[in-house]
């Protein structure tokens, strides 16, 4: 177990959690526009991480650039994805809900 | 040259959907007779070939098996492309007088690329090109149902499809595990290196298993009657003609390509049975049916039942029994070709003349459309195995096969089959020969409709005059007995 | 170890797969279709096939997805309801499980013998490679061993374009195209397309010396055109009948126009000259890479416009 590994499993399993919070943010979270903070922000930094960790085990540097640039054309994908789904949520009226509310949620891909 | 030739039933069609897709509506007639008259002078090339030299292989690409794909022309091989060339040259002419015009526009890309798929598959002797072939025949075929454009054929073309993907994914499992074994796709190497394992076993299963889907024998056949039955006329009859036997052929090359020793009685009784059964349910629901082309379609699955019984009467010990078994059934798949194309297409002018689909609308056009009837009545001859005919020839030789064999449960089947085939015709008949007091309040389908109807009932009838040429093509090659 | 991610695999893969069948939401039905189609791609490349991966991923996860969900959101709104647990009572149901597992008991015991294939095809794949014009053997066997079988493929595209086609109730398209008018969107787009072209390209120029091809490189294409159309460029090339039919069957024509040149001039079809086969070979890949982004991207075009009319006839 060299250094490298460890710290290869630490990036690991820290990425893994961050993609496990963020799938619990999304369903635990009240409504459409505060889901939308978790599946962008927790997933991609999990990404991030998982991408670090591939990145300490590569030989060349033109791979290593490349799987940097997969971590950025994600993170630009969510981005712009998200703010799409807010805003045909705001288009729709969907409304902001709050933690204690009922949870009648009608999910915005039904329309 | 003969490159060319061989290769000519595949790149024809493909260049006709090419162009009836780019050109406008206008042409599409035209194109349609230049392209099937070059079809039939290859297929009379080809058969010239044959007749001279011999069955031919070649490989496309001009690679070696196993890496290529093989193309044979044997006497299998050359008898289903004439027959597929002339069902649909007499169905395609139909359909031109037949379809409005917006319906005929999109009539011809499927026809061509149901033709693409039917040659690729009498002449592939490849197993996964036959697969290929299947799927493209498959969308040809869920295209033209779907061309009724109501909620019926909608249905039925949807239901056609997931039967049909089912039975292909069966034949594609089968495949794979074949080419773990064996190594190789071909089916001239495969029929030298078969041997018949547990692997082996299964795989068969699972291909005989799909490819009867495909070709609904009982009782994997629900798909067929509302597809068969509600689709428009000239749909129908080359559905009935000639879609159902793409996959009974691979099935007949497999059972003679592939080595099977004593178990082939086993097998092959097993698919008699469910041969049997098609026979007899296939007829008796045909007798119970209130619309003209549900009948007729009802009759497609007896008739299915009949080429089934090719395999139990396949027989080791006797050649000259198994080989009145192969001709017989090659002459029951050719004279219904044939004759349940003439007969859809002479029902589809009755339904003209009555504008209505039951069969009590039929009263009196015995006396005032006879022309049609006599159509119906000669495709029906064929069917119900009444000499002179190509079907009774082929009935004949399959009694004579059971006969030498001893095996009188499919005799029994084979005459009961008749009977019932009779009652259902006659009853057609029977509603036809009722008096109308209306008079002739009949509509008069354009002569074309008429005479392209009645010439396949009279080749049907033909064939049997002229079944010993088919039957010296069939002994001219060597034909594989396992 | 190995095992272990095997099995794990094997275990979500039946889990999607019985949750998109018994799902009570066809929404859901389709989102565990769409999870199915990704767990494939992971299990093919698991199981040393990256090409097929690719393909499944962008064309059987993606493209299928988005065709699914098209058709979701167009049906009315009491088809989207729930289909119960009486789905247990229906003989169908039964019969379907029975046979689903009674096919996985046959193969596992088919699968269980150890195999020697008696002819072994990849000793004579790889020694023909050089002779075949390209490197990569997926691509060798596509394009030119069994070049045939592709050539029909594309045929079977193009048919499933026409039926798509004949599907329209209507005579000309007129499509009520969908418009995104959101400023990032269109601002990304000047981004993202560009890439996504190159992408497409890199993918069919890679395909002759490592995983890729026109398969891959025609969905990322149709992925374009559709990111395109759904931002609300709708262009009168895509409401044309003609122009549709043109982009089907071009590289069907290519393919073909090869395959009976080669025909003419060596002895069988699509034989190519063995100092242009590398040459023939990129060249009908380019061909169909078009052709299948751009079938790819009618079947999505073609499935607009019909809740147009379901709308319509609600209404009335």
């Amino acid at each position: 177990m060299t250094a490298v590994m460890v710290a290869q499993s630490i990036l690991l399993i820290t990425g893994a959690l961050f993609f496990c919070i963020g799938s619990l943010g999304l369903l635990r979270f009240p409504d459409t526009y505060s889901r939308i903070h978790a599946l962008t922000k927790a997933d991609n930094l999990g990404l991030g991480l998982i991408v670090l960790a591939l990145i300490l085990n590569v030989d060349s540097f033109a791979l290593a650039l490349k799987l940097l640039l997969i971590w950025a054309l994600v993170m630009l994908a969510s981005a712009l994805s998200g703010h799409l789904v807010a805003w045909q949520a705001n288009n729709l009226s969907l409304a902001v809900r709050q933690p204690n509310e009922s949870e009648q949620q009608v999910s915005s891909a039904h329309e | 040259m003969m490159g060319v030739a061989i290769s000519m039933p595949v790149i024809l069609p493909l260049l006709g959907a090419i162009i009836s897709l780019l050109l406008p509506a206008r042409y599409n007639n035209r194109i349609a007779f230049i392209f099937m008259l070059g079809l039939v002078v290859n297929a009379a090339w080809l058969l010239m070939h044959f007749s001279a030299q011999g069955p031919y292989q070649q490989v496309m690409g001009g690679w070696t098996l196993p890496l290529g794909i093989a193309l044979r022309i044997d006497a299998l091989a050359i008898i289903f492309s004439m027959m597929s060339c002339v069902v649909a040259s007499v169905c395609g002419f139909y359909a031109r007088f037949y379809l409005r015009a917006k319906q005929l526009k999109q009539f011809w890309p499927f026809f061509w690329f149901l033709l693409t798929a039917l040659n690729t598959i009498w002449l592939s002797a490849d197993l996964f090109n036959l697969y290929v072939g299947l799927e493209l025949l498959t969308f040809s075929a869920v295209g033209l149902v779907a061309l009724g454009q109501n909620k019926h054929a909608l249905a039925a073309a949807l239901r056609y499809l997931f039967a049909a993907l089912l039975g292909s994914m069966g034949y594609l499992l089968g495949i794979a595990l074949l080419y773990a074994q064996f190594g190789t796709l071909s089916l001239s190497q495969l029929s030298d290196a078969f041997s018949l394992t547990t692997t082996s076993a299964v795989a068969l299963g699972f291909m005989f298993i799909g490819l009867m889907m495909k070709t609904a024998v009982f009782p994997l056949h629900t798909w067929l009657p509302p597809a068969h039955g509600g689709s428009l006329t000239p749909v129908s009859a080359l559905l009935s003609a000639l879609v159902i036997k793409a996959s009974f052929y691979i099935l007949l090359r497999l059972w003679m390509a592939l080595p099977f020793g004593e178990n082939a009685f086993v097998i092959g009784s097993l698919m008699g049975t469910l041969g049997g059964t098609a026979i007899i349910w296939g007829s008796w629901m045909a007798l119970n049916q209130t619309q003209l082309k549900q009948i007729v379609a009802y009759s497609t699955l007896a008739q299915i039942g009949y080429f089934m019984l090719i395999f139990p009467l396949f027989s080791y010990s006797d050649p000259t029994a198994n080989q009145y078994a192969l001709h017989g059934g090659v002459l029951m798949l050719l004279s219904h070709a044939l004759a349940k194309a003439g007969m859809f297409l002479a029902a589809g002018n009755l339904l003209i003349c009555t504008n209505k689909t039951d069969l009590t609308s039929l009263a009196g056009l015995s006396r005032y459309r006879p022309l049609n009837i006599f159509a119906f009545g000669l495709a029906g001859v064929s069917i119900m195995g009444l000499p002179p005919s190509g079907g009774f020839n082929g009935k004949w030789l399959l009694v004579q096969s059971a006969l030498m064999q001893s095996k009188w449960v499919w005799l029994i089947i084979i005459l009961l089959g008749s009977l019932l085939s009779a009652a259902y015709i006659f009853k057609v008949f029977s509603y036809t020969y009722l008096e109308t007091k209306a008079g002739d309040k009949f509509e008069q389908p354009s002569a074309m409709l008429e005479w392209s109807a009645l010439s396949l009932s009279v080749l049907s009838i033909l064939l049997g005059f002229f079944s010993v040429w088919v039957l010296d093509l069939l002994t001219l090659a060597e034909m594989r007995m396992p | 170890m190995n095992e272990l991610i095997d099995l794990a695999l094997i275990a979500i893969l039946l889990f999607m797969a019985l949750f998109s069948v018994l799902s009570a939401v066809l929404f859901k039905a389709i989102i565990f279709f769409i999870l199915l189609g990704l767990m494939l791609a992971i299990i093919w490349i698991r199981l040393d096939a990256p090409d097929i991966a690719l393909a499944e991923a962008a064309i059987g996860a993606g493209i299928t997805g988005i065709l699914f969900l098209n058709a979701q959101a167009q049906l009315p709104p009491q088809h989207t309801q729930a289909y119960t647990v009486s789905m247990c009572k229906q003989s169908r149901f039964w019969f379907a499980l029975i046979a689903s597992l009674s096919t996985m008991i046959v193969l596992t015991l088919a699968v269980n013998q150890p195999l020697n294939p008696t002819i072994s095809i990849n000793q004579p794949i790889i020694e023909q490679l050089n002779a075949s014009g390209v490197e990569h053997p997926i691509t060798a066997i596509l394009l030119n061993y069994r070049s045939f079988d592709t050539l029909l493929e594309i045929a079977v595209l193009v048919q499933v374009a026409v039926i798509a086609l004949s599907l329209r109730q209507h005579e000309h398209i007129k499509i009520h195209s969908p418009t995104l008018p959101n400023p990032l969107l269109h601002a990304c787009l000047t981004l993202f397309l560009p890439m996504l072209f190159l992408v497409s390209m890199y993918l069919l120029w890679a395909g002759a010396s490592q995983p890729g091809g026109a398969f891959q490189a025609g969905s990322v294409l149709a992925a374009a055109f559709i990111l395109f159309y759904l931002a609300g460029f709708n262009t009168p090339i895509n409401n044309h009948e003609l122009y549709l039919k043109f982009g089907w069957v071009f590289g069907l024509s290519v393919f073909l126009m090869v395959g009976i040149l080669t025909l003419f001039t060596g002895d069988a079809l699509l034989a190519y000259p063995l100092e242009f086969a590398g040459v023939s070979i990129f060249f009908i890949e380019f061909a169909v890479t078009l052709s299948i982004g751009w079938i790819l991207f009618s079947l999505f075009v073609l499935s607009q416009n019909i809740s147009l009319s379901n709308v319509k006839e609600n209404n009335e």
